[in-house]
């Protein structure tokens, strides 16, 4: 867990506004790009204007990922991100690489069982460790909704949507029978985010 | 029969709009980053009594449209790069035999397997000259996922317009990513028919209209349609004279350009007061439009360019009389920039801004060449 507590800055992350734009790393098979989508189109069901984007290797599985959502109310023009507000990584390879873009009163979520060592610089974005991978192991032996508890915790720290919408997108783009189990895997998301608001 | 909103990416927004253009065919080799219009049209053509059919190559698949559109089908195709290599054989057949067909190019880095996973702007100039002679192309780019939807409905109705093979030239970035769609899907929109013979009698497959287009019947139905690529008369049949040869490709290429008013377009922005203009296309666009937006000078405008090919020498040159600077960025080495070279020579300063690494030009290194310029 990060050495400030959200409380201490909480009135100037994302400089007191909405955030707006998320960034997921990871390797090929997390299912990170999907949950990017599904959070465009949570967006989407809210009347937002959304732009979501990918980037990846030739491989369908392991290779860094990177993937992109924008959810806002103006045009979006450029497809790409250049300073996230939050930064979702699931590897050091990509939390390394990414970190120095996200902006200076960001967010930065990382798996702290996937990424036990985290160089924090000190200043800069918030950022927090959050051991996603034991938490589904524990309370659900797998850890395939990685990508599900993500989005969890980026709506339960951001709220850039609905927990309604967002649960419709997820159980939109799920067979039916991963449901009891994406809706826990989002419930620990939220619940862990609440945590870390209250301090 | 309302407007609602979608989350499309634009490679289903391609395959969406080509079945909304009454598309009933479909015949290609999946390569990244194309594939996605491939899977979609294998998902959608079978339940509406179409055909999709994945070939062992591109240069079987374009010889697929080909049949499919002489027995009187609208066939695609989606490819990138290097299966739009293999095609060009077949692309300068279907031109010369004058066969209605689209290739959908979802340009990816090369030359050859190159970057298949990142988007260049690179196969321009192939999209032109691909394929060997001189010949007509209509090439459309398309800058959104909204816009790939409406684009490739005119990029069928050229095709059946002129009867010659349409190239819609579009890029990983625009192709791969998703945008929020607002569109009513039922809207009706015109939809070009493709005018048959009527008298078998009098038939001859390459008699052209007063438009300078033949109108062929679609083969199996009791005329005698002769298709060869070889020069030929009106009939179909072979004929190599000099006297063939210059009025049969005369009018190959007058049936497009002589007509290129009626579907060249462009999409301009504050032309009349600006001393800057950026000319782009695809996905350098976006780039305009974010620099654009955020520096909000009064000076800067662009013209954006959605028919690629042909180019409009006469119009371009009128849009862009005001400007002092041009500055075209282009993810490539300067393709488009040569024709602005072109038509301007030194009379006007032309900034190209390339880049070719797979990654788009930023807003940052876009404003800083416009504001040295």
């Amino acid at each position: 867990m990060s050495d400030f507590s959200w409380k201490s800055v909480s009135h100037k992350i994302f400089g007191g506004k909405k955030a707006e734009s998320i960034r997921f790393t990871g390797s090929g098979g997390h299912g990170l790009v999907t949950a990017s989508v599904i959070l465009a189109k949570a967006g989407v069901y809210e009347g937002h204007n959304v732009l979501q984007s990918q980037v990846y290797g030739a491989e369908a599985r392991g290779g860094s990922t990177k993937s992109e959502t924008v959810i806002r109310e103006g045009d979006i023009y450029f497809p790409k991100l250049v300073n996230p507000d939050v930064l979702l990584a699931l590897t050091s390879e990509g939390l390394e690489k990414y970190r120095v873009d996200v902006k200076k009163d960001g967010l930065i979520i990382f798996d702290s069982v996937l990424i036990p060592e985290e160089k924090s610089t000190g200043d800069g974005p918030f950022v927090i460790g959050i051991p996603m991978w034991s938490e589904l192991i524990k309370e659900l032996k797998t850890g395939t909704a990685i990508n599900v508890i993500s989005l969890g915790l980026i709506v339960g720290f951001t709220e850039i949507v609905g927990r309604e919408s967002l649960e419709r997108a997820v159980h939109e783009n799920f067979r039916p029978e991963f449901k009891t189990n994406n809706q826990k895997a989002l419930d620990i998301g939220y619940k862990i985010a609440q945590e870390v608001k209250n301090g | 029969m309302a407007i609602e909103s979608y989350l499309w990416q634009g490679s289903h927004a391609v395959a969406q709009g080509a079945l909304k253009a009454g598309v009933n065919y479909f015949a290609g080799y999946p390569i990244t980053p194309s594939t996605e219009v491939a899977e979609f049209m294998a998902y959608a053509l079978p339940s509406r009594d179409g055909i999709f059919i994945q070939m062992e190559d591109e240069i079987a698949s374009i010889a697929s449209l080909i049949g499919a559109s002489l027995a009187g089908a609208k066939a695609i195709t989606a490819t990138s790069g290097p299966g739009f290599s293999l095609m060009q054989e077949g692309l300068g057949y279907a031109i010369m035999a004058e066969v209605p067909l689209v290739i959908v190019d979802v340009m990816r880095g090369g030359p050859s397997t190159g970057l298949p996973t990142k988007p260049t702007q690179a196969d321009v100039m192939q999209a032109k000259w691909g394929t060997h002679g001189d010949h007509p192309i209509i090439a459309l780019c398309p800058a959104s996922v909204k816009e790939s939807y409406y684009l490739m409905v005119k990029a069928v109705n050229l095709s059946e317009r002129f009867r010659t093979p349409v190239i819609f030239l579009t890029d990983e970035t625009i192709a791969h990513m998703r945008e929020r769609v607002q569109i009513d899907v039922d809207e009706k929109l015109y939809i070009e028919p493709r005018i048959e013979p009527k008298d078998p009698r009098n038939y001859k497959t390459f008699q052209p209209d007063e438009r300078l287009v033949p109108h062929q019947a679609k083969f199996g139905t009791g005329f005698r349609t002769v298709v060869t690529a070889l020069y030929h008369d009106e009939s179909g049949f072979q004929n190599t004279s000099a006297e063939v040869a210059e009025r049969f490709n005369k009018r190959l290429v007058d049936k497009v350009e002589k007509y290129i008013d009626e579907f060249y377009e462009t999409e301009e922005y504050n032309l009349e007061n600006s001393e800057l203009v950026f000319v782009s296309y695809g996905a350098s666009h976006r780039t305009v439009l974010q620099v654009l937006n955020d520096s909000k000078n009064p000076k800067w405008g662009f013209l954006r360019l959605v028919t690629i090919w042909p180019f409009h020498d006469k119009l371009v040159k009128e849009k862009l009389k005001k400007a002092k600077v041009i500055v075209v960025p282009e993810l490539n080495m300067g393709q488009m920039v040569k024709e602005i070279q072109r038509l301007f020579g030194d009379t006007k300063k032309i900034v190209s801004v390339n880049r070719w690494d797979g990654e788009l030009i930023t807003p940052d290194q876009l404003r800083k060449v416009a504001e040295q310029a």
